[in-house]
């Protein structure tokens, strides 16, 4: 009887320690996913640079977009920025930026590009990975906040002090729709 | 894609005259196969006849028999493959190369050639041992800016100590995305999300998958478990788009179709297509059976459309 006692005391031990391991992995697939949002937005802002040079040769009526973008990049690498603060400015670069690849159409000889073209296929592949790396976290957030949730994954969240997180969520601005309109006239 | 009243027309124009052709040589080798095992069977009633006479056991008749009718079995079931084998060959160069490039000109088709092993391995589709392989009638060439390649493949694989069978098409095609990583996206059997969940949970203790990736699409969680070892990358190939496409031409498919994502080409098993190139030599071929060949082959073709991976508007081109 009490060999079933302590086999049974051995197998609830192990039970909460895969639980407890469980959240501590989610916890760090969740850091791993936001680590690789900024890697991605980082690697954004590398590309501004040469992108903005190529364009503004040839682009006469967005010189104030391109100035506006330039100073939101020196803005974004000030080291003191709080996580609210870099949301907002890479908010302000991504509405700055479709303006200007919108208006791309009306410069033949910058579409003709070789140099711009290639920039351009690196920008796409960059907003999509971009977009990819927002979905992991927010698919690494949603199971994390689930195990906190559920028992007894909620019992040790609250011994751990584990919070719950918040999902990547685009400004209530971006949620209006868009109209191309308004994007031509650079509104 | 090639249906309907475009079909008809090129059936009547270039595949019947051709078939028509064909169905004397099936004929022929017919007659010659029927008359050797007339002989055969002849050859065999005679010894064993002649040792009646002589001996009159029936323990020796049957001995006989077995001696002579064992090798005799043999030799039929040989000389049987090597008929139709070189029908199916002869059938397979005229009617489905011609249907082929009816389809696209500038596909090449080889009946003798197929995936190789290797690249089977790669997809990890079917991880764990590859038993009994075979496959043939490649099809490859340019689609647009996707260059794509497929076979009839049958081999037997072994997942969770259970030994299964796949029996159908396997495609690879160029992706139109650079990455690094190897993933998965499997086919799941049941219908239900708590099978679906069950299963996938089956899947996890198989330790030689990397891990398990949740996507946000729950009809798609529902249909295919999605493996790899970066979520990020696993993202980035498995847009919100390309999943509904995946999901769509799953449903085309009515029968398990798994995916593999591996250094930047897509892997696809589709199960039950397979034999859609054989023909069979016991009976005329009719409009119907290349009807439905037609319809396989322009399945596989329309993978790169229904996929749409000759949209590149990233660094690759």
């Amino acid at each position: 009887m009490i060999y079933l006692a302590i086999i049974a005391l051995v197998l609830i031990v192990i039970y909460l320690v895969m639980i407890y391991n469980s959240l501590v992995s989610k916890r760090n697939d969740v850091d791993y996913a936001f680590g690789g949002m900024d890697t991605m937005l980082k690697k954004r802002y590398d590309l501004l640079p040469n992108l903005v040079a190529i364009v503004k040769t040839y682009m006469e009526h967005e010189k104030s977009t391109l100035v506006e973008i330039a100073e939101l990049r020196s803005r974004r690498e000030a080291p003191e920025l709080k996580q609210q603060e870099k949301e907002e400015l890479d908010t302000k670069v991504e509405t700055a930026m479709s303006r200007v690849m919108l208006s791309v159409e009306n410069y033949p000889n910058l579409k003709a590009n070789t140099n711009f073209l290639k920039l351009q296929a690196a920008w796409n592949e960059c907003e999509e990975q971009i977009a990819a790396s927002r979905r992991a976290y927010n698919s690494a957030v949603t199971e994390y906040n689930t195990a906190f949730e559920q028992f007894p994954g909620s019992q040790f969240a609250g011994t751990l002090r584990y919070e719950k997180k918040k999902v990547f969520e685009i400004p209530e601005l971006e949620r209006a729709n868009i109209s191309a309109k308004d994007l031509f006239a650079g509104k | 894609m090639t249906s309907g009243g475009a079909f008809d027309l090129f059936y009547s124009e270039i595949l019947l005259p051709k078939l028509e052709q064909l169905e004397a040589y099936r004929e022929e080798i017919k007659k010659n196969y029927d008359g050797f095992l007339t002989l055969v069977a002849f050859g065999i009633i005679v010894v064993c006849g002649y040792r009646i006479v002589n001996d009159g056991t029936v323990t020796g008749v049957i001995v006989l028999f077995c001696m002579y009718g064992i090798p005799a079995a043999y030799i039929i079931r040989w000389r049987s493959q090597k008929i139709r084998d070189a029908y199916s060959f002869r059938f397979k160069e005229e009617i489905i190369g011609s249907i082929i490039r009816y389809h696209n000109p500038t596909l090449v088709h080889s009946p003798e050639k197929g995936i190789m092993l290797k690249a089977v391995e790669i997809s990890t589709i079917f991880n764990d041992s590859l038993k009994r392989f075979e496959s043939n009638d490649e099809v490859e060439g340019q689609l647009g800016k996707t260059y794509l390649q497929f076979s009839n493949v049958k081999l037997e694989h072994s997942t969770l100590g259970m030994k299964s069978k796949f029996s159908g098409l396997f495609l690879i095609a160029r992706f139109n995305k650079k990455f690094s990583g190897d993933y998965l996206v499997i086919s799941n059997r049941g219908s239900f999300a708590a099978v679906s969940s069950l299963e996938q949970t089956l899947q996890q203790t198989n330790l030689s998958r990397p891990p398990l990736i949740t996507v946000e699409n729950p009809v798609f969680r529902r249909e295919f478990s999605v493996f790899g070892s970066d979520p990020i990358e696993a993202f980035y190939i498995l847009t919100p788009a390309l999943m509904q496409r995946m999901l769509d031409f799953k449903e085309k498919v009515q029968d398990e179709v798994h995916f593999s994502f591996s250094r930047s080409r897509m892997f696809v098993a589709i199960r039950g297509k397979d034999h859609i190139f054989y023909p069979p030599l016991s009976k005329q071929v009719n409009k119907k059976d290349l009807e439905a060949w037609n319809e396989g082959l322009g399945f596989a073709l329309a993978l790169v459309n229904d996929l749409n991976l000759n949209t590149r508007l990233w660094s690759k081109q």
